[in-house]
């Protein structure tokens, strides 16, 4: 978990893991936590989203929300993998400490590669 | 092998209902965001239009998508490239054809984006130099593991380290980009709407 701000609203890493590996019946996440993640999911295929998966998401999240989540995505989506190909880690340690790459290789490299 | 995108929802599933108009856009800086977008060809209105829905994190959008799209030292025409194949990786259409203005001027024409999105490693218009560059932004999303060291050392024989980090960064918001306006089905067309 990264965003300081989630700890504060009390997201755990145990919610953040449920939520990547079995979203669908984790007890953790509301429906509209759901509606978000069955979306990103969808992005595997993108070509393929039709009209009513946007309108299913559309019953959870605003237009504007919906934007919002783009601009995540595009963020995201690419950023990750191409960080992948140049064993770029995280710098800030799960209590929000800067540290170095070779410490935070051993943090979430291990991790990742579990 | 990546056939030219055609997308299936003719004006595509967002477009209508969730893009402003150009005349309920009164942000300063978006609206010279859209300017340069008619100059440039870059962004693109449909997405700028789009993302003024929430105009606060637009406006930190844009230095960022003026810097990878018009900034660095790589050519105008190679971005145009990438930007090409990536869309065809996801089926996205908006960003598939000719956009950069600058990119047009130089003489990518669409069969020459079409030959890197579907033979670029046999095709005799593309330098070697940019078949390694569409080879190396297409594993990152494909099979990121056979991005490995030795293909860095091959990346570096033809690019600087500061060209192979530009390109990178490039591919990569690159990529974001022509997912979500495939996602929404946006259309090249949009821009004029």
């Amino acid at each position: 978990m990264r965003a300081a701000s989630c700890k504060q609203q009390g997201l755990t890493e145990d919610a953040l893991n449920e939520a990547i590996e079995d979203f669908e019946h984790s007890s953790r996440l509301d429906e509209r936590d759901r509606a978000v993640l069955r979306f990103i999911g969808l992005l595997q295929d993108p070509q393929e989203i039709q009209p009513r998966d946007l309108d299913a998401l559309r019953s959870s999240c605003s237009r504007e929300e919906i934007v919002e989540l783009l601009m995540v995505i595009f963020m995201n989506v690419g950023m990750h993998q191409f960080f992948a190909t140049i064993d770029f880690y995280p710098m800030l340690d799960p209590d929000g400490n800067s540290i170095s790459q070779a410490q935070s290789r051993e943090i979430y490299g291990v991790k990742a590669e579990a | 092998m990546l056939a030219a995108p055609t997308h299936r929802h003719g004006r595509g599933v967002m477009a209508d209902l969730d893009v402003l108009d150009r005349v309920d856009i009164v942000d300063a800086e978006l609206i010279g965001a859209l300017d340069r977008s008619d100059r440039t060809g870059l962004p693109g209105s449909w997405l700028l239009r789009l993302f003024a829905r929430r105009p606060d994190s637009a406006r930190l959008m844009i230095p960022m998508l003026d810097a990878v799209n018009r900034g660095g030292s790589l050519s105008a025409r190679l971005k145009e490239l990438v930007r090409s194949l990536l869309a065809g990786m996801v089926g996205d259409s908006y960003y598939a054809g000719p956009r950069c203005r600058v990119a047009i001027d130089e003489g990518v024409t669409d069969e020459l984006l079409s030959a890197a999105r579907s033979g670029y490693e046999d095709d005799p218009r593309l330098s070697d130099r940019e078949r390694l560059a569409l080879r190396y932004s297409e594993q990152i999303f494909l099979d990121s593991k056979k991005v490995d060291d030795d293909f860095y050392v091959e990346l570096k024989t033809h690019f600087t380290e500061a060209e192979i980090m530009e390109l990178g960064t490039f591919a990569s918001i690159t990529y974001g980009l022509c997912v979500i306006t495939a996602a929404a089905g946006a259309l090249p067309e949009d821009d004029d709407l």
